[in-house]
């Protein structure tokens, strides 16, 4: 009887702190830090796709079968310092750049995304 | 002063060419200070002057800026605090959040114009300079106190020279190669003299003590500014004056009626405070406004209890 009092109990333990810890919920309330340091890393985000959207950009991403999509995905994934640093990368663009600027920025992009094979990188040129 | 290189006897040149370099360079052009320097012709403000040590310009500007706002700014405890001996100087930002640490605003100073203007509004300003060149730089903290003879001249605390005089001319010339970077440290309640909203928000949002005076008075200056409104009601939750803080929310939704965090935030204050239905309906805008964002989503469901919108 002893016995099957500790187990119910036990049980009912487990089951009352799994209902504790597994909902890894992000839910709550936004900071003004994190609000901010959200709408910066979107910014960042966006100045990397749009360098996407370019002519010579898009010609290199069919090339290498990748979507804008996958780019997207991808940026995604990133620390914040790593987007920081591939958006200071598509920053360093002069605006109106040359094709070849545009195909050598967006081909180190890639390849910092790990969406081209670094031994790809020639042909695509 | 400081030196971001490795050898010293190239520090020693650099500081040799400075002034060479200068000299060259007032010789070609000059850049006249702005006109609201005119008026008044000349200013000094009353900041307590810090001698630094070797390369220590950071901690004592910084010490000097806090004395002004009559807190301790002991140089020796600064300089455990935002010194980096391995590039014997200390970081913009450090000095910048070391002040923010003690709940006053570093409000960024960028523009010569901004720079009279809080002169004349009695704020010391920390500048940063380039005593050298572009591509071989010699960083130097320093605060600017005042001016003289319509701003032709600019007064100093630098280094171990206390309140010197620098021309304009060099002194800008130092400071753009900085780019220009420099900022006001300043007390609860007061805002600097050309504060524009966006920029207070960036520079109040990562205050994590006696942040609310602030964002009262951030909200005072710009009373329709939704986003500064967010920031003032968050403030208040923080500081558990929830009633305020859910009228606070609801104003910022009224002020702003695309902030999805102001929405996701008002969800949970009007539930708090027992407004369920109330609650459901500002989670479900804000996950209109924002179908992307995991935040959202999970307080969606925490706030429907599963149900969804």
């Amino acid at each position: 009887m002893k016995k099957q009092i500790t187990g119910v109990l036990t049980a009912f333990v487990l089951l009352f702190t799994q209902g504790l810890f597994v909902p890894a919920a992000q839910a709550a309330m936004v900071t003004t830090d994190g609000m901010v340091a959200n709408e910066q890393r979107a910014a960042m985000e966006q100045k990397v796709l749009r360098l996407m959207e370019q002519d010579a950009a898009a010609k290199v991403l069919a090339q290498n079968g990748v979507t804008p999509q996958d780019v997207q995905k991808r940026l995604g994934r990133l620390s914040n310092q790593e987007l920081q640093q591939l958006a200071t990368k598509a920053d360093q663009m002069p605006a109106g750049g040359s094709v070849l600027g545009v195909v050598l920025a967006v081909i180190l992009i890639l390849v910092l995304l790990d969406l081209l094979g670094a031994t790809d990188v020639f042909p695509a040129i | 002063m400081i030196r971001h290189g490795k050898g010293g006897g190239r520090q020693v040149t650099a500081l040799f060419i400075a002034p060479l370099l200068a000299l060259m360079l007032s010789a070609c052009q000059t850049l006249p200070p702005p006109q609201r320097a005119e008026t008044p012709p000349q200013l000094r403000l009353d900041v307590p002057f810090i001698a630094q040590d070797a390369y220590q310009c950071g901690p004592a500007a910084l010490g000097m800026m806090l004395q002004w706002n009559g807190l301790p700014g002991d140089k020796e405890a600064l300089v455990h605090e935002v010194w980096l001996p391995e590039r014997q100087g200390a970081l913009g930002i450090e000095l910048k959040a070391a002040g923010r640490a003690r709940g006053l605003l570093p409000y960024p100073v960028e523009t010569p114009e901004s720079l009279f203007s809080e002169i004349q509004a009695g704020h010391p300003v920390l500048v940063l300079q380039n005593l050298a060149l572009k591509h071989w730089p010699v960083w130097h903290f320093a605060v600017v106190i005042g001016y003289r003879d319509d701003g032709e001249r600019i007064v100093l605390h630098s280094g171990t020279d206390q309140a010197t005089t620098s021309h304009w001319n060099r002194f800008v010339r130092t400071w753009a190669r900085a780019d220009y970077w420099g900022f006001v440290l300043l007390p609860p309640g007061e805002l600097p003299a050309r504060v524009e909203a966006e920029p207070l928000l960036q520079a109040l949002a990562p205050m994590r003590t006696g942040a609310l005076p602030h964002w009262q008075a951030a909200v005072a200056r710009f009373p329709d500014n939704g986003r500064l409104r967010f920031g003032l009601a968050n403030a208040l939750w923080a500081a558990d004056r929830r009633e305020e803080a859910l009228a606070a929310y609801e104003r910022t939704v009224a002020l702003a009626p695309e902030l999805a965090p102001a929405w996701n935030n008002l969800a949970y204050a009007r539930r708090d405070a027992g407004d369920d239905p109330g609650a459901r309906q500002a989670v479900c805008r804000a996950r209109e406004l924002a179908p992307d964002s995991d935040n959202v989503r999970d307080s969606v469901a925490e706030i429907t209890g599963g149900d969804g919108c």
